[in-house]
């Protein structure tokens, strides 16, 4: 073994405690407000103390790449991904490393959109999309605030083979959160990690929720203006920040830990 | 009223029927598997557009007279596995869940 494959050998083993929030929406989700574009996340995430986030927009990753852009050199990790509503209705955080794979999720999330009778759809010009200064591009023109026709095991198949992580959103909320409506935690697929509101506590959510048992929980912002960034974040105790070390956070390898903040 | 007489009256096309020979004492309708769980009746026929597994749990948990998959909707494969291992009575229709609800409620179910 050489010195330097040593090293990495032993680096891969130390673990870092990473402060993350990986649930920021950005002005592409309608609900998003217009103050939400990529230099501005970053600097209230920068504020808050963040080491790594995650963009996820509602069915669409289109302004990630620009969040990206916007903090290189600033030490800020940004995951690309997006929010996808199932045809359960459920919210689900899927992450990926690489804009390419969050771009491959999100062409088979466009091309299962459910239709609506033409121009019943009135969201479009409030998706925007933006470069990494925040500068207009176009308006995102796809019915991204509809649910999708994939139900939940094939979100979680499809992110899987793109080498992303697949998280339920809110689990604790009514409507759009995977307890409410499939009554609890299905035991299949097998779910890395379960995200939580900001009107729940980790330990509040095992007690009230038993099906959640010994799942890592994750508390994120879902940010949808620039003063929430960072309100709720989780430690992500991880060798580099990444979506295999969260992975493996999420199963406790290697002294790896998903903490609660 | 029995499983055998709403399924013949709904015209609905058995997934899984181990006996229609059962006693159904009320309805339910709701796509919020919480929802279900809180509030529909041990004995009740439950009608739904959800097609995942749990709802078989559902079934199970508050022993319900069968569940009724509308709109045309085909379950899982590992949904329709577990109505069979559980025993539980699993029906698809094309029917509409608002027209299925109806139907079960012109029969005389009520949800209470």
């Amino acid at each position: 073994m050489t010195p330097d494959s040593r090293r990495k050998t032993q680096d891969a083993g130390r673990t870092t405690p990473y402060n993350a929030d990986l649930h920021i929406h950005t002005l592409l989700s309608p609900c998003g407000e217009i103050e939400m574009i990529p230099p501005l996340i970053v600097e209230a995430a920068k504020v808050a103390g963040l080491d790594v986030i995650a963009i996820a927009d509602h069915n669409s990753c289109e302004n990630a790449a620009a969040v990206m852009r916007a903090a290189e050199g600033s030490g800020i990790r940004v995951l690309p991904g997006m929010e996808v509503q199932s045809v359960e209705g459920i919210h689900l955080l899927c992450l990926f490393d690489e804009i390419e794979q969050a771009e491959a999720l999100q062409e088979a999330v466009y091309g299962s959109l459910i239709s609506l009778p033409g121009g019943a759809y009135r969201y479009s010009e409030e998706q925007f999309v933006v470069d990494w200064e925040g500068e207009f591009v176009k308006y995102c023109e796809k019915r991204i605030a509809l649910p999708t026709s994939m139900d939940i095991d094939e979100v979680f198949e499809r992110v899987a083979k793109i080498g992303g992580i697949m998280i339920p959103s809110h689990i604790d909320r009514q409507g759009t959160g995977i307890i409410d409506i499939l009554g609890m935690i299905p035991e299949t697929p097998d779910i890395n990690g379960l995200e939580i509101s900001r009107n729940i506590t980790p330990d509040e959510a095992r007690v009230r929720f038993p099906s959640v048992g010994n799942r890592p929980i994750f508390q994120n912002s879902d940010a949808h203006w620039l003063s929430a960034i960072g309100e709720r974040h989780t430690i992500l105790h991880m060798a580099h920040r990444n979506v295999s070390e969260i992975k493996l956070a999420c199963r406790g390898v290697g002294g790896r830990r998903v903490e609660n903040a | 009223m029995l499983l055998a007489n709403i399924a013949q009256n709904l015209n609905l096309n058995p997934i899984n029927e181990p006996s229609a020979d059962v006693e159904v004492t009320s309805g339910y309708a709701s796509d919020l598997l919480s929802d279900v769980l809180a509030k529909a009746k041990n004995g009740a026929i439950w009608a739904t557009n959800q097609k995942h597994i749990n709802i078989i749990g559902v079934a199970v948990m508050l022993n319900l007279a069968g569940v009724i998959i509308a709109g045309g909707i085909e379950p899982d494969e590992n949904t329709v596995a577990k109505a069979r291992e559980e025993n539980i009575p699993l029906y698809i229709t094309e029917t509409s869940l608002f027209d299925v609800a109806g139907k079960l409620y012109e029969l005389g179910l009520r949800s209470t």
